[in-house]
Formats: C-alpha cells, structure tokens, sequence
C-alpha cells in the first residue's frame, strides 16, 4: 500500500530533475542557411518587439502590415540569400622591435585576413592613438618618408637609414585591395594619429569580397642620434567593417 | 652494458616526445567574426525591436572585449563609410536608443570572449515617441582591449569588427524614395573582342536609404539580347554609389559575358526603388567593331606585301 503511495511521488521528482528546461529560441544555430528573399533574413536570431513576437517574416510586402507592426527588418544581404558572418584577423597582436639602434632601420610586419564569403565589400582602416611615445612622454614621430612627402594618407618611399621616424607599408597578398599609393614595399605611410586628431584611413578596402583577403602590413622604425633612450610604444588600431 | 641501453633508450623517448609534442612559441593571433554584416529597419516612434548577433572568436587566444554603437555617414561610391568616434551629443542622440538586452551584459561593459567561443548579443533599439522622421545610420562595434606592453619598444595591435545598422523611422512606412542617375555610360567604340562595362552612378536624393532593382539590356542590330541584372546595393540618402551587377549571386562589374560583338548596341538600364520596376530609364548605345581583328589583318598583309617584294626584288637581281 506504501508503495503504490510512493511510486507517483518517485515519477514526478524524477521528471522534474531530469526533464530539459523549454526555453524560448533566442537564436538561430546555423551559421550559414538559406532563407529566400523577400523573406527577412535573421541570420542570428529571430526579431521581438514589446508588443509582437515576429518569426522570420515582416510585413514588407503587404501594405497594411507595417502600421500593424511598426516596423520592418532585413539581416544580412539580400542577395546572397544566406547570411555569411563577416571575419577579422590579425596574425601577431604584438609588434616588438626589440632594442634600436641609430641608424638602422627595424621592420616587423603581421597579417592582415578578411573573409565575408561572397557578399559585399568591406574596409579595414587604420589609426595609432599617439606617436610611439616613452614612458617619460618623449615621442619617436610618425616618418615624412625620404622627400618630406608622406603623410597619414599618401604613402612616399622611405628607403634611406637617415630618415627617421615610424610607418608603415601595405602589401597584398591575396586579392588587390591595399591602396594604390603604396606603390610597392619601398612606400611607407603614417599612421592617422587619434591625438592629433585625424580620422582613420583605409588601409585595406574591396567591393566585392571572396574567402581570405590578406594584406601583409609592415611597421618600419629608425632613430636617431638625437633620439633620447627608452621603451617607446602605441596602440594600432584596426577597424574591419562590412559595406552596406 | 645494460644501463648504457637504458639510458640511451630513455634519451631517445624523451627527444622523440619533445620533438612530437613540443608547443612551439606562436605569435599571438587574434580572430573575431559577426553575423549577421547588417541589419536594415524600418521603425515607427514610439516602438522598439531587438536583434540577436553572434560574435565569435575563432582565433588561439582569450580575448578582453568591449562593445559601443556610433554614428557613420557614407563615403566614396562603393559603400565605404566613415564612422565618427567624438559624435557630438546634439547631432547623435539617437545613439542613446540602443542597448543590450543580456541579462549580464550591458553595451559598452567589458566581457571575455574566450578562444573558440562566442558571445550572443541582443541589441535592443526603442525608438522615442518624438524621434524625427528621419534615417539613421550606425555601426555596431566590438573591440578587443590592448594586452600590456612587453617591456620593449613595439606597438600593440587593437581590432575592433562591426556591422551596420541602417535606420528609417517613418509613420507610415512610405518616406519619399528618389534618385538621380548620375551617370551611365560606357565606351562608344569598343572592340569585339572586348567585354563592355557599363558604369551606373546614382545618387539618393530620397528622405530614406533604398536599392535600386532592376536590369540593364543590351540589343544588338540582329535583335540579339544580353541581360545584366542589377546588384541591389543600399544607397544612403543624399550620397552616390556606382551600381554593380550579379550574377549566381555574386556581385560583379556590369559586362557583358560574350566573345564577340559586330554593329551598334542599344542599352538600355531599367530599374525601381526597392521592387522591379520600369519607373527609372537611362540609355546609351556603343559600337563594336573587329579593330584587332583588322588590324592584325592590315599586319599580316603587309608582312605578305613587304616578302613578296622583296622576293621579286631578289628574283629580278638574279
């Protein structure tokens, strides 16, 4: 007789802890999946509002729908009809030149990869929040190239040890979307600088972007004599976006 | 005798473990992605809606992370933009209609986005009751937080990824849509054996951004038809953008897929503003004419021309 009492109460406790919480879907899982326009693409999960609770489709087409819902939304690109994420990478976060010596030129350089499937164009700009600077405020300044005429947006050639400073130079690797000025790797650019303050430049740049677009940027130092000793350093930023 | 094997046994193991195991001193790499690129809205005042985005981290290394929405206007023909990192207060109020709707995650808080992990992120934007008809234009950011200096001189890399947001609010869904063709063009003369291009700038001059739809067609004197279907690209409002082409879904230049041309070529680009449509035309003609063709003739003949005389010269001389 106990036992028929207990057995329910078993059931039940056992249900309740081993039973997987329903939750309401907060995203979509796959990464890559094809909804056909003029449906909305929600490539990473489904719109809400605080008056409606919207599946993938808004009301776009019909002409009384949009003053039902108060609003309309479209992810990702029409065209391609999947959403393909859009991927930044840098190979070396870390741009050590070690000890400098006058005189003599160091270069470091890292990678630069974008890949964003078939889809549009996309842009990576470039800017440093402040010359490379020493712990005592002194500043290694940005290079003005062998002519006296580069700058944060047009590259010059920097090829000899008596002309100082710090820039960089932009090659491709794969695809062609480093900015024409750098003519080949003897042209060095400044970086835009946020202190001074100027906006940050295109450094990387396609309308039409495949898998894997790789620029090779290489970061050239030279001191002086005059050049007072220390441990100088900045920050790079790289702003990758997607085009719209 | 027997230790020197086990010894030499033992060195062996452990040079072999090393060599197979040993980690070799990477650079430290850093990867982000985000999906979805972009997000197009069209909002009434006074509503709100959310988007989920999943930012991933698909790189080696623990990434320290932070996030801010700011505003972008556009920039040349093809899409760039410019964001603007000090918008002012006045101009950019509508930033302060965004936020994050996690539980455990406000926008612009610092977050670790671990090594072959991903952050789901809910934007969450509520549109003022009084907010202008107007459009809109931000860019979503993630960026990473620079590692400590090493010790010696260098710079630290920094990477921040976005995705845009285009913003129309409207009353009534219908805000003006209006272009202007700038141009379109192409080569007058070309030669047959080239693949035309054919250059479509159009500026918004429109109260909302909107994509052109439509076609470009190109009729030879044979009646003979090629068809380039219009890329339905956003063009913000009071701003240009040369239009491209697809085909399978790829956007490409708009040229004509053919290995050879003779006559004159009527085009013709029909398009609307966010459906198909005719209610935009613009049109041109070229000529294409075999000019390599006659010309490596012109050559061939007068390689012939200048033998053969100086065969007859050398005939009469004997």
């Amino acid at each position: 007789m106990k036992v028929n009492w207990l057995l329910p109460i078993i059931f039940i406790l056992l249900f309740s802890l081993a039973a997987k919480p329903v939750l309401a879907q907060s995203s979509v899982s796959s990464d890559n999946y094809e909804i056909t326009w003029p449906n909305v693409n929600m490539g990473a999960g489904l719109p809400t509002s605080s008056s409606y609770k919207m599946g993938v489709t808004t009301g776009q087409n019909a002409p009384g729908l949009y003053t039902s819902t108060g609003y309309k939304i479209r992810a990702g690109f029409q065209y391609i009809h999947s959403i393909i994420p859009f991927r930044f990478s840098i190979s070396d976060i870390s741009i050590a030149f070690g000890t400098l010596t006058v005189g003599t030129p160091k270069t470091e350089n890292n990678i630069l990869t974008v890949s964003f499937g078939a889809a549009g164009g996309y842009q990576v700009t470039a800017q440093e929040n402040k010359p490379l600077t020493s712990g005592a405020g002194k500043k290694i300044l940005d290079t003005e190239c062998d002519a006296t005429d580069c700058d944060e947006t047009s590259a010059g050639v920097w090829s000899q040890n008596t002309t100082y400073g710090f820039g960089f130079n932009m090659t491709n690797i794969s695809g062609n979307d480093v900015p024409t000025d750098f003519v080949d790797s003897t042209y060095y650019r400044q970086f835009a600088d946020i202190s001074a303050p100027e906006p940050a430049q295109v450094v990387m740049s396609s309308p039409n972007v495949g898998k894997d677009r790789k620029a090779m940027v290489t970061y050239k130092i030279n001191v002086s004599t005059t050049q007072e000793a220390g441990t100088y350093g900045n920050i790079i930023t790289f702003i990758a976006t997607p085009s719209y | 005798m027997k230790k020197v094997f086990i010894t030499t046994t033992t060195f062996l193991l452990f040079t072999f473990y090393f060599l197979l195991f040993a980690i070799s001193a990477n650079a430290q790499s850093l990867s982000l992605a985000i999906s979805p690129p972009l997000l197009e809205v069209m909002i009434q005042p006074g509503k709100s809606i959310t988007q989920v985005y999943k930012l991933s981290n698909p790189g080696e290394i623990d990434l320290a992370m932070t996030s801010k929405v700011l505003p972008f206007s556009p920039q040349g023909e093809r899409g760039e933009i410019a964001i603007n990192n000090q918008p002012s207060a006045i101009n950019n109020q509508f930033l302060s209609w965004f936020s994050f709707q996690n539980a455990n995650l406000a926008l612009g808080d610092k977050f670790l986005l671990k090594a072959g992990g991903e952050q789901e992120v809910v934007l969450k934007l509520r549109v003022p009751e009084n907010a202008p008809e107007d459009d809109y234009y931000a860019t979503l950011l993630f960026e990473t937080l620079p590692s400590p200096f090493s010790g010696e001189s260098g710079a630290q890399a920094q990477a921040k990824i976005g995705t845009n947001l285009l913003l129309t609010v409207s009353r009534d869904g219908r805000p003006p849509r209006k272009v202007e063709i700038i141009e379109f063009k192409v080569l007058k003369i070309i030669d047959s054996f080239d693949r035309p291009h054919f250059l479509l700038r159009l500026k918004n001059t429109g109260r909302s951004f909107l994509k052109p739809m439509g076609i470009i067609t190109i009729t030879g004197w044979f009646e003979q038809k090629y068809i380039l279907e219009l890329l339905p690209e956003n063009i913000l409002v009071n701003s240009l953008r040369q239009i491209q082409c697809q085909s399978e879904d790829n956007p490409q230049p708009c040229r004509i897929n053919s290995k050879f041309l003779l006559g004159r070529y009527q085009v013709k680009a029909e398009f609307g503003l966010d459906q198909l449509s005719e209610d935009y035309l613009a049109e041109t003609t070229f000529f294409a004419l075999p000019i390599k063709l006659i010309l490596g003739l012109v050559i061939i003949a007068a390689i012939f021309w200048i033998v053969r005389f100086k065969l007859v010269i050398d005939k009469s001389l004997f």
